[in-house]
């Protein structure tokens, strides 16, 4: 019955994927805004406000995307993104 | 509004909401509720102490603090640490605290005579308002990453919710009263719509106010060090890290001197508070934070200026850093604590609080009433969440109230009173956990909202028989705070005698 | 006070909004309705004028929010509809 294994599997690994990848977005999007040119201070207190936007924005991201397929390649250059402007910071 | 969306993202988004808001939807009534009440946490404190005199005009800060500083250098000479908080709208009296090598302490004053006010032991309001990040009886750091969890899951489903329902603006006014479900539904988007930017601003700025501890990653790499991070909080909040003494005595200048200096700075805003680190030192400093309640000077920010000064020369050491990011923390901050706020502003934010109750609740009888038509749904599951919305919806607030009832009656000697209070209020709410299991549902519903009611209504006769500041005398003495208890106890216990009413009619 | 008058003019205002918006034609509905969104904006001038930037705007937001509510309560609760 692959409709009804579907059914139940997808949902889960929406989930994992929705509470892992808004993990690793925030954490990331917190270091990455070090990049910005203010002054350390001001850096991290931005990114730590905006963290739970980010978060809050992937959770719905993962569960608008049609397929968890998309619902992937939309995350990834936003990932790339992040990642490249945290090894700026030094990460 | 959000017309083009395809409908089977509007499922998915349902259920995102619809288990979201369930496993998290106890938890956060909980927190709703007692954060409402955190908005009266002064008025509280004021009411479950009925000792302290009643006072009708703020004593000026001068006198005050004249009585404050008195007091602490007889009391308390060697403590490392002093800590005054001055009369103001809210709180006619002194509140100090000290700590030191012997150990901490506090007292309240009476400022118009310098006199020590001895009052009932009790957490107050301050109960509340710690419960409603930090919980109790579990480790604090957990209870604050399982309360953030929860806030961030609300967020989820605040904006899942706007998702799922597609025609917010039209279907606004529409409400079906008596048809089961639907009413549920109607009123359950009711009080999230109307109140809906207060619900994402409540939600998103509570989790502001310790985002220090749930997104700490920039700040660990750009600081690595302690020392380093410490200095992200000295900028904003009026805090004086621990320093060591030099072992040299020193007169400190009069507190008045430094007082003139930060009220001209300020354009006349009040002092609310003063601290005192290594007093009588030669290392001593002193800082000086306006109260945040005057918003007409200051705005709303959670962030009242502070100044810090070298209390032996007078000098300024430094104050609060002006840059926009931690202006924009102070906002979010104080739009979350709403101490900006006169009566009417706090009133508002407690009916606006009480709509994201009202919105916690109906959601979560929703689910069941949605369920109980699905012929094939495990009744199992549908009886235990039926439990516990009986327990969490009408047993925490019948709770809440046996604690007031704990306040008056509790003999004022007995050891840890304030903790039995505390103590009391949580085994009466497991009290109602064992009532909601053994009663049949209807009757569990009708017996706890009958009883709230009765604690309720009989709440101000027990104020009038344990004290001396019952509904008459407060009423002559223009006392508005016990009036205005009374008055909001009445009215609840209307409310929740309907509740029952509805429970034994339906 | 201008509590009082904010709070008094997003009930009206919202009021409008309601009875505008529900079933059943009549006169000068399209007015009516506008003068709903008018009276919202108005309370929003009252709060400017009387707090400053920051204050105004959070108390109209919330004072809307209760307007609204209570628009939507005294429906809910079948209270005498004036329509």
């Amino acid at each position: 019955m692959p409709a009804k294994v579907r059914f139940h599997f997808e949902p889960c690994l929406r989930i994992l994927l929705a509470t892992l990848s808004a993990f690793l977005l925030t954490r990331w999007s917190s270091i990455a805004v070090l990049a910005l040119p203010w002054s350390p201070e001001q850096s991290v207190v931005t990114g730590m406000q905006l963290g739970f936007v980010v978060f809050a924005a992937t959770v719905i991201w993962v569960f608008v995307a049609s397929s968890l397929r998309n619902a992937c390649l939309g995350l990834l250059p936003p990932t790339l993104l992040l990642i490249y402007f945290s090894h700026g910071a030094g990460l | 509004m959000i017309a083009p969306l395809g409908a089977r993202i509007r499922q998915r988004m349902a259920q995102l909401h619809r288990w979201t808001g369930l496993l998290l939807g106890w938890l956060l009534f909980v927190i709703f509720l007692t954060g409402t009440l955190s908005f009266f946490r002064q008025e509280l404190s004021l009411w479950m102490q009925p000792e302290r005199p009643f006072i009708a005009d703020p004593v000026p800060s001068k006198a005050a603090f004249e009585h404050a500083y008195q007091y602490l250098r007889q009391q308390a000479p060697e403590a490392s640490h002093w800590s005054v908080t001055l009369p103001d709208a809210r709180d006619p009296l002194l509140a100090l605290s000290w700590r030191g090598p012997e150990g901490r302490g506090q007292v309240l004053l009476n400022p118009l005579d310098g006199r020590r006010v001895e009052a009932r032991d009790t957490r107050g309001g301050d109960f509340f308002y710690r419960f409603h990040f930090q919980l109790h009886y579990i480790p604090v750091l957990l209870a604050r990453y399982l309360v953030g969890i929860a806030a961030m899951m609300m967020l989820i489903a605040l904006i899942t919710g706007v998702i799922t329902h597609k025609k917010i603006l039209k279907d606004f006014f529409t409400f079906r009263g008596g048809k089961g479900q639907r009413s549920w539904l109607d009123a359950h988007n009711g009080f999230s719509v109307l109140a809906l930017p207060f619900h994402l601003m409540i939600t998103y700025t509570g989790l502001v106010t310790l985002m220090m501890l749930y997104i700490p990653w920039g700040m660990e790499k750009a600081f690595p060090e302690q020392e380093q991070r410490q200095h992200l909080v000295t900028d904003v909040f009026a805090f004086l890290p621990a320093e060591p003494r030099s072992g040299e005595q020193a007169a400190m200048l009069p507190w008045e001197q430094l007082l003139a200096k930060s009220e001209v700075y300020w354009q006349g805003a009040q002092v609310g508070r003063i601290q005192v680190a290594n007093p009588g030192d030669r290392n001593a400093k002193a800082v000086l934070e306006a109260n945040s309640d005057q918003s007409d000077i200051l705005g709303i920010s959670g962030h009242p200026p502070f100044m810090v000064f070298d209390a032996v020369s007078g000098e300024l050491l430094r104050e609060k850093v002006l840059a926009p990011a931690y202006d924009s923390y102070g906002i979010l901050l104080g739009l979350h604590l709403g101490r900006f706020a006169d009566w009417p502003g706090r009133w508002l934010y407690v009916l606006l609080g009480t709509a994201g109750c009202c919105m916690l609740a109906t959601g979560l009888l929703l689910w069941t009433s949605k369920r109980r038509k699905k012929p094939g749904h495990s009744r199992a599951g549908l009886w235990i969440v039926d439990r516990l919305n009986l327990t969490t919806l009408a047993g925490f607030p019948l709770a809440v109230v046996a604690m007031f009832w704990l306040n008056r009656l509790l003999p004022l000697e007995l050891p840890g009173r304030a903790n039995w209070e505390i103590h009391g209020l949580f085994l009466v709410w497991l009290a109602m956990f064992l009532h909601a299991l053994l009663r049949p549902l209807k009757r569990g519903w009708y017996e706890q909202w009958m009883l709230a009611g009765i604690l309720l209504l009989g709440l101000p006769v027990l104020n009038l028989l344990t004290t001396d500041r019952g509904f008459p005398d407060s009423l002559l003495s223009g006392d508005w705070l016990f009036v205005g208890f009374d008055v909001v106890l009445v009215a609840l216990a209307a409310l929740m005698f309907r509740f029952a009413r509805q429970k034994r009619e339906s | 006070m201008a509590h009082l008058a904010v709070l008094s003019l997003s009930i009206l205002g919202f009021r409008l909004l309601a009875i505008t918006t529900s079933q059943g034609a009549f006169r000068y509905r399209r007015e009516l309705f506008w003068l709903g969104w008018f009276l919202l904006l108005v309370a929003l001038a009252v709060a400017l004028g009387f707090w400053s930037l920051g204050l105004g705007l959070t108390l109209w937001l919330g004072y809307l929010s209760t307007g609204a509510g209570v628009v939507f309560l005294v429906r809910a609760l079948g209270l005498p509809d004036a329509r």
